[in-house]
């Protein structure tokens, strides 16, 4: 590690630059930005690669509204509702920021799968990013986990519906049941105890899971790089040819590891430097995703309902949209077989999932010469499109 | 080698795309900022609640006694509401004149008393003493009585209760 200013970087003279020269010495902001910020980034990483980025950036949004909100908000039965209805109607911006968070929520769903997808069908899960994926799957779990937390927290009618049924689901299991529903509502109703609960994982403990997950995630980005675009991976093309030839000729892999580290190399030799080239692609995307999110806002409204009545009989609940295909799954189960559908499907698709990079370990990443994961992830997707669409008929 | 004109392109190139990148960068940071920033001091630059209450049909007071009574006011706290009862001292000067004085000596607070035979408001507390006309006669306290804002309304009194900042020599809004 050098403790020169980064060739790079801004060099502002003067007193300026002594200030800068002294924090960049004292704070080791040379290796991290050797590490970070000049490393190079593979040829062929485009606007597909900013998914992961922009996954990133609306859970950002998530945690800055989502600690305004609390500077408000009241986790109890008695207060949630006023509480709420206050920043909505009283709190100067309150509105927009409950709008925001409510919002890049459905935002966050949306790229986390968009991210995921991308990186299954470019099969970039593969060989040496396993672990990564499997880190992946984790921050998707959290980010739902997120959604069922924070349902609740409004205290109106679908925030308490959504979680009785929710809540009620892992309680029809056979034998433990009862247990897990009463640990989940923290008593035998949804009530006071299921508020606090809730609230606490949403604020403190899943924040802290993902902080953990994602950091973890991204360190495994920086180390192992990403992925080369398949189709350039193994392109027989003079210009990818001439890249993997250039300067040095690379002496007979022993293993396919070693293959695959000095082919890389040679794509990351050729690429370009994360700063600038890279970050503005992600923070062009990123300010395109708050756009978005401030469109739906601005379309859609910020939706409240009237304040929770366990004692309303009329109520239809009914989860939010990427819960829905869940909601349509069930209604094909006998009562006695719900648990089935509910708990033990989902846990094993969940596991299947996880374990891809674990079973799938064949050398090819293109997608057209994967036709049986695209063919698996395909039906997957047509059937959970197709019950999300069946539920809203 | 890189050529020096290809050097200096690739310079403009990075120094180009860095500031696309703070411009992003500030385009995200004002657009969730503002509301953000605003929503946390909004408190501070909240006008306060007038507080108008009835106290009663005019024809309860006589003219010239002065009369302790107690109003319910609601107090908004954020999002819970409460209701408090609140003294005041009531003066009727004729049909259709009243002097209402916040119940509070102005020293410390305390609730203050009609000393008929004096004709004066004594402060149990410090010793502060007033006036029918809410002038200090003596004892700590640094202004006259606090007086409130009266009108009549179809035969009622009504009073905008409000508290004032008390032991400073001004009449300030607390």
């Amino acid at each position: 590690m050098t403790t020169t200013a980064p060739s790079s970087g801004p060099k502002p003279a003067g007193r300026l630059g002594q200030v800068s020269g002294w924090l960049v010495e004292r704070s080791g902001a040379t290796g991290i930005w050797e590490a970070f910020f000049a490393r190079k980034v593979p040829i062929g990483v485009g606007w597909l690669y900013t998914l992961g980025f922009a996954s990133m950036f609306s859970f950002i949004v998530q945690a800055a509204t989502g600690l305004f909100l609390a500077v408000y908000y009241s986790p109890s039965p008695d207060h949630a509702y006023d509480s709420i209805q206050f920043i909505m109607y009283q709190v100067p911006f309150g509105a927009v920021v409950r709008g925001i968070h409510h919002w890049s929520a459905s935002v966050m769903v949306v790229l986390v799968i968009l991210h995921m997808a991308t990186v299954f069908v470019l099969g970039a899960y593969k060989y040496p990013r396993e672990l990564t994926w499997m880190l992946g799957v984790g921050l998707l779990a959290v980010t739902l986990g997120f959604s069922f937390t924070g349902y609740l927290l409004p205290w109106d009618q679908k925030a308490y519906w959504a979680t009785v049924v929710g809540t009620n689901i892992p309680g029809t299991l056979p034998f433990v049941g009862d247990f897990v529903l009463r640990v989940a509502r923290g008593a035998s109703q949804v009530g006071t105890l299921t508020l606090t609960r809730f609230y606490a994982f949403h604020v403190l403990l899943l924040p802290a899971s993902l902080a953990g997950l994602l950091g973890a995630h991204l360190y495994l980005i920086v180390h192992h790089g990403v992925s080369v675009p398949p189709w350039l991976w193994d392109s027989v093309a003079p210009r990818v040819r001439a890249v993997l030839r250039h300067r040095e000729p690379t002496p007979m892999a022993a293993t396919r590891e070693e293959e695959y580290h000095q082919r890389y190399e040679g794509f990351k030799r050729e690429g370009h430097q994360f700063w600038p080239n890279i970050i503005v692609e992600d923070t062009l995307a990123a300010a395109l995703v708050l756009l978005c999110t401030i469109g739906l806002m601005v379309t859609l409204g910020v939706p409240t309902e009237g304040p929770a009545d366990p004692t309303d009989t009329a109520y239809v609940p009914r989860p939010e949209w990427y819960f829905m295909f869940l909601f349509q799954f069930l209604k094909y189960f006998p009562g006695n077989l719900e648990w089935v559908a509910a708990v033990v499907i989902p846990s094993a698709v969940l596991l299947v999932i996880l374990l891809l990079p674990v079973y799938d370990r064949g050398p090819n990443r293109a997608p057209w010469r994967r036709p049986l994961a695209m063919i698996a992830g395909l039906v997957m997707s047509v059937v959970v499109g197709y019950l999300t669409y069946v539920a809203y008929q | 080698m890189q050529s020096e004109t290809a050097e200096k392109q690739q310079v403009e190139r990075r120094t180009f795309l860095g500031y696309i990148i703070v411009a992003a960068g500030a385009f995200i940071t004002t657009v969730l900022g503002i509301p953000l920033v605003g929503s946390l001091i909004a408190p501070a630059f909240k006008g306060r609640e007038s507080n108008w209450v009835t106290v009663g049909p005019t024809t309860d007071f006589t003219t010239g006694q002065p009369k302790p009574t107690t109003v319910s006011i609601t107090i908004k706290d954020g999002w819970i509401e409460q209701s408090e009862s609140k003294g005041v001292w009531v003066i009727k000067q004729s049909e259709s004149t009243f002097v209402v004085y916040s119940g509070r000596c102005v020293h410390l607070g305390c609730a203050y008393n009609w000393n008929a035979a004096q004709m004066e408001f004594d402060c149990p507390c410090h010793g502060g003493r007033y006036a029918l006309d809410g002038k200090v006669l003596g004892g700590p306290p640094p202004r006259p009585l606090d007086t409130l804002e009266w009108r009549i309304d179809q035969g009622n009194l009504v009073i905008q209760y409000q508290d004032f900042q008390l032991g400073v020599p001004q009449k300030e809004l607390a």
